[in-house]
């Protein structure tokens, strides 16, 4: 896969982030569950800026950005506070798998800035009450056991 | 966690069969159009990449030994690094190294201290494997270095605080 392709796969699925995240955070109350507000709101910010980020990439590739789509599937019952963590930690793992991906099929800055938004994915699963894993991303190869 | 396949090979004998144990690993290959692709395994005895997965083993091994060394000698800080010591046994047998005697660990009496050297370290090698994975000339090998490099950020986030950080 080219450079240009492998960030419009990247790009799609920062789309798709940004617009699960905003539902989350509509979802979550800032009186009610502040910690969890304030992380959804973070990543929520996190995932635009990526998001805008790998369009100005895509621009400086020759390539025209991936539109988002009009609407993306949302997980089901998100009508507490620890379903809005599990699909936060979903997305979170999801991301990390992207990254990962766009790292082996990217070279130099743009490899550079995927292993920052690897690693940051990966911190931020914890924040979700995710688990430290032995290969964040590459969870499909190494962590099965 | 679960622990990665083992590769039963030695060091100095397995460059081909280390890397061969990325491409298992990694999953990913360059001119894959899809992130959750599967893996497609493949070795060269001549990758230009030998080098570097040296280097790395070795930071790892001397990573590990400050790890076990301070592990042993504060027992309140057992636990909390037995895992951190996990993650990079794993790291070793990815690529398809094991664990080998390295440099005396240090002697500090104090744990906060031992730990912050720990830290130290950790953050040391992460910045490693991050810079190895950008100049890594296989797309596998760069995945899996910088997955080795996020698991390290994740343990240093679970890290217990040394005074120095709190």
């Amino acid at each position: 896969m080219t450079t240009l392709g492998a960030l419009q796969v990247a790009l799609a699925g920062e789309h798709a982030a940004v617009y699960v995240y905003g539902v989350l955070g509509a979802q979550t109350s800032a009186s009610a569950t502040p910690q969890l507000f304030a992380a959804v709101s973070d990543a929520y910010a996190t995932h635009r800026d990526r998001r805008d980020h790998l369009t100005d990439l895509v621009l400086q590739e020759g390539g025209t950005p991936v539109a988002s789509d009009p609407a993306y599937e949302i997980p089901r019952g998100l009508g507490s506070a620890s379903a809005v963590t599990r699909a936060a930690l979903g997305l979170e793992r999801r991301s990390a798998a992207t990254y990962a991906w766009l790292v082996a099929n990217t070279v130099r800055d743009v490899r550079r800035w995927a292993i920052r938004a690897l690693t940051d994915t990966a911190v931020r699963e914890l924040g979700f009450r995710g688990s430290p894993e032995i290969f964040p991303g590459a969870r499909e190869s190494a962590d099965r056991g | 966690m679960s622990p990665a396949p083992v590769l039963r090979t030695s060091r100095r004998t397995t460059l081909g069969g280390a890397l061969a144990g990325v491409a298992l690993l990694a999953g990913c290959d360059l001119g894959s159009d899809d992130p959750g692709s599967a893996p497609t395994p493949a070795a060269d005895p001549d990758d230009p990449d030998t080098g570097l997965v040296e280097e790395v083993v070795d930071d790892l091994v001397a990573t590990l030994a400050i790890v076990e060394a301070v592990r042993h000698r504060h027992g309140s800080l057992r636990r909390q690094l037995g895992e951190l010591a996990k993650v990079h046994r794993a790291h070793l047998e990815a690529l398809g190294s094991k664990e080998r005697p390295g440099r005396p660990g240090p002697r500090t009496a104090d744990a906060d201290e031992a730990l912050a050297l720990v830290r130290r370290r950790e953050q040391r090698h992460q910045r490693l494997l991050t810079d190895r994975a950008v100049q890594a000339q296989s797309g596998r090998l760069a995945r899996l270095l910088a997955s080795m490099s996020a698991a390290v950020a994740q343990q240093l986030a679970v890290l217990p605080l040394d005074k120095g950080d709190r």
